[in-house]
């Protein structure tokens, strides 16, 4: 088994950052930024062959999971969208009683 | 003075942990306002989520049907999350049996082996700073007449292992004490009261929701019998744990739940296998983790408690110091009503208005069991640092901390009683 090449392995940690980058939970992303950075700093003196593809691939399993998962946590609430939302909602009450209060 | 209420946070409160709607969403860069109170409630890990989604949408088969190919990828699903479970602690995934939590765990283990064996015997022996769920269970086996002895256990929150070798008696049948206590943090003796109780051929049951997954855990190594775990503990999903049964020598328990035997007739009911597999997957991680994850909370708990410590004085940490899990740490900031405190942190810390016990107005009852005083008791306040947990939120959480300390302190008579050099036991409160 060819071990993986450096540029490699750098292209495989460059695109694990930059997907991590995306996490919308602030918790998240800095978790997964450090986790990375933490991982390939302890690994980086590994010259096993083997050990290191088993690192590679354990690296673009954990790839495919931040992609998948970024798009769906993006826990924290879009406090500007809903103030927008709860505004209309006023709006359209307050709208609403108006019309009522004309009507009776 | 009963006014002063504290945070009596249990592990079934769901905690809001996330900051509220209200706060303003934070521009790149900036720290968002933390939540630290990652003892009763964490957040679901990414890689959590994302082993149950498929059994959500795509595999939604019951695992219990035999006859379709739906039901046998759910099954496969669920055993293979059984696998996960048991080698995160040294048993055999026939040991392992899905319950709907550690709560049900523990009635299970509790009420199970008790109505089991009660021909026999009708002695049970736990711990007075044991979960609610443990001490209720007691209880209700008291009014069948079982007899319980609640062991008290020493400042530092341990259990003192001889009086626990006085406790026994010949009808003994089960032992309860929980690994890492959920209030507090201290970590008990486990590997000693296992040895203790196989000695006495005693059943040694361990709650061990907050110890899996953060701590090394060995169900033959600590001759445990059976073990409570719960997987929102782990960063998994909620409303999903298992119990650990041991098999050899064999333990027997009747169970509470009649159905379709599920579970080995153990816990009828339907697993739910998307949680199964979350559980899985959590305790899959957990084992990956913990070395990392152990070493980061110790070094934020180091953090946040040396400079709580070194900024504000008269500052009592809750239990033991050296024999203790780091993630929760319990600190009573003495002269400061614990509520005021938490309404101040309300963005930080827990908010003590959810279901926890602190609806009432007693002080918790393991700081009571500990011995702490009354108005330590109603003054503390419990941190959880989790996987997520970070350094700008712990700053940010001891920064906010200090600030409001000193300022309910200033406000306080109390502290200014103290600072005057009046020793607040001589006082004589009147009653009205």
């Amino acid at each position: 088994m060819a071990a993986s090449s450096r540029a490699q392995v750098l292209r495989l940690y460059r695109a694990l950052l930059r997907e991590s980058q995306r996490f919308g939970g602030y918790n998240y992303r800095t978790y997964a930024i450090r986790r990375i950075r933490d991982a390939f700093r302890e690994n980086k003196n590994i010259k096993d062959s083997e050990k290191i593809e088993e690192l590679v691939n354990k690296a673009k399993a954990n790839l495919e999971v931040i992609h998948r998962q970024q798009a769906k946590l993006p826990v924290q609430l879009c406090v500007a969208k809903y103030c927008a939302v709860l505004r209309r909602s006023l709006a359209v009450s307050h709208l609403s009683n108006i019309i009522d209060s004309s009507n009776s | 003075m009963l006014l002063w209420r504290r945070l009596a946070a249990l592990r079934a409160a769901p905690a809001p942990r996330r900051l509220s709607a209200a706060a303003p969403r934070p521009a790149p860069g900036q720290v968002p306002a933390p939540a630290p109170g990652w003892v009763v409630c964490v957040p679901q890990d990414p890689r959590v989520l994302d082993s149950m989604l498929p059994y959500l949408t795509a595999y939604y088969g019951n695992p219990h049907s035999r006859t379709h190919a739906y039901g046998w990828e759910s099954e496969a699903a669920m055993e293979k999350a059984r696998r996960q479970v048991a080698d995160l602690i040294g048993a055999d995934s026939r040991e392992i049996i899905f319950t709907s939590g550690a709560t049900e765990s523990n009635n299970m283990a509790i009420k199970g082996v008790a109505r089991f064996y009660k021909s026999r015997k009708k002695h049970i022996i736990t711990t007075q700073t044991e979960h609610k769920c443990v001490l209720d269970s007691c209880r209700s086996l008291e009014t069948e007449g079982f007899r319980v002895t609640y062991l008290p256990v020493k400042k530092n929150g341990l259990i003192d292992l001889k009086e626990l070798e006085a406790a026994f008696q010949p009808d003994t049948t089960l032992v309860s004490v929980m690994t890492v206590n959920n209030e507090i943090g201290v970590k008990q003796p486990i590997h000693d009261i296992g040895e203790i109780c196989r000695a006495h051929k005693v059943f040694f049951h361990t709650d061990a929701a907050q110890a899996i997954g953060k701590i090394p855990m060995d169900v033959n190594d600590m001759k445990i019998d059976l073990m409570s775990i719960s997987a929102h503990k782990i960063y998994g999903p909620k409303g999903v744990g298992a119990i650990y049964v041991r098999r050899r020598p064999r333990v027997r328990l009747e169970p509470l739940q009649s159905g379709g035997g599920q579970e080995r007739g153990l816990r009828s009911g339907t697993v739910p296998t998307p949680l199964a597999v979350g559980l899985g997957a959590a305790c899959e991680v957990a084992q990956q983790e913990m070395e990392y994850d152990h070493k980061r909370i110790s070094q934020l708990a180091e953090r946040l408690v040396t400079k709580i410590m070194s900024e504000v004085p008269d500052v009592v940490m809750n239990g033991d110091r050296e024999h203790r899990y780091p993630g929760c740490i319990n600190l009573s900031f003495a002269y400061v009503e614990g509520e005021s405190l938490l309404m101040a942190l309300k963005d930080v810390a827990l908010s003590s208005g959810s279901a926890c016990t602190s609806a009432s107005l007693e002080p918790s009852y393991v700081l009571r069991a500990i011995g702490t005083d009354e108005d330590l008791a109603h003054s503390s306040i419990r941190f959880g640092i989790g996987r997520f947990t970070t350094e700008e939120e712990v700053d940010y959480t001891v920064q906010k901390c200090i600030q409001h300390v000193k300022r309910l302190r200033e406000m306080s008579p109390l502290w200014e009683m103290v600072q005057d050099g009046i020793d607040l036991k001589s006082i004589k409160w009147t009653q009205h």
